[in-house]
């Protein structure tokens, strides 16, 4: 195999595994808290989102396809054939946080590398994810006649953004914390 | 491999820096050099078996303030390492007490002193 090849393979894979991995926290989404779904489109708790965050401060671009492609797979059949703004909507949900993780680069200088990172800048950016992706998602439903008028729908998908980012990450870092105290303990 | 603000860093290098931030957010992350000298004292006085308390441990030093030692404490029994029971008869006072990871903690130290001492016999 070349080595251009190889790199399309691998930023291939990466795609994949990202847009997977989307469809895996949706279904969680959906089994565990449906009952918090607000709309369609809008829930107050939305697991899916910590995945915006995480993946693009990964893979960049990369995570744009992947998000958009996961965001498209988990549009209903029907919102697909008959939504013209379909593609848009999934779309939406990459760029939202491609959008605020590139603002707060530029703000924060924050490396490509991470380095420095700060347990504050991924609670920022996961913030202005979420805002971002409610601005975008509601633009794109205002334009393409779907927006239902609905004003609570915008707040509803910034606080499920962030409760569902906060519940992932509380749980990741909870996680990291007894796996570090267990090494601590063990030397 | 470094190159200019890290841009073709490997992925793993971004993970672990991602990791890093999102363990910072954790409240058990790892102890301080004071926190572990703190939890190293209190194990030797839980091993004397005398239930003692937080007034104790807050007079009991002399070369720390009682509000650094108790900032201290409250950050091990923060990240699970010990337990402050109040008395039954006298909600004021506060018993410091193991936790099952604070057991754990002396454990596996116990047991890699051990094995440090059986290989030093072997050499």
């Amino acid at each position: 195999m070349t080595r251009i090849a190889k790199s399309v393979a691998r930023q291939a894979l990466i795609i994949a595994g990202v847009a997977c991995l989307w469809v895996i926290f949706f279904r969680l989404n959906s089994l565990f808290f449906n009952g918090f779904a607000h709309s369609v489109r809008a829930h107050w708790i939305f697991l899916p989102a910590a995945l915006r965050v995480i993946a693009l401060l990964l893979f960049d671009e990369l995570a744009v396809v992947g998000l958009t492609v996961g965001a498209y797979m988990t549009l209903g059949l029907s919102e697909r054939v008959i939504m013209p703004g379909a593609a848009l909507l999934a779309l939406s949900s990459g760029v939202a946080p491609w959008i605020a993780v590139a603002m707060w680069r530029r703000i924060f200088h924050i490396r490509r590398d991470l380095a420095g990172l700060r347990p504050l800048d991924v609670v920022a950016l996961s913030l202005g994810s979420a805002v971002m992706n409610s601005a975008l998602l509601n633009l794109v439903l205002t334009l393409t006649g779907e927006m239902p008028g609905d004003v609570e729908q915008i707040a509803t998908i910034i606080v499920g953004d962030a409760v569902g980012t906060a519940i992932v990450l509380a749980i990741l870092s909870g996680l990291l914390g007894v796996v570090a105290m267990k090494a601590k303990a063990r030397r | 491999m470094k190159t200019n603000n890290g841009a073709d860093a490997p992925i793993f290098v971004r993970l672990l820096n991602l990791l890093n931030a999102i363990r910072g957010m954790s409240p058990f992350s790892d102890l301080s050099a004071d926190e572990e000298q703190l939890l190293g004292q209190l194990v030797l006085r839980w091993q004397r078996d005398e239930p003692f308390t937080v007034g104790d441990l807050m007079h009991g030093s002399d070369r720390t303030s009682p509000s650094t030692m108790y900032r201290r404490l409250i950050a091990l029994r923060d990240k699970g390492l010990a337990n402050l029971r109040v008395d039954d008869g006298d909600r004021r006072v506060k018993f410091i007490e193991p936790t099952a990871l604070a057991h754990e903690y002396v454990r596996n130290f116990s047991a890699h002193l051990e094995d440090m001492l059986a290989r030093e016999r072997a050499s």
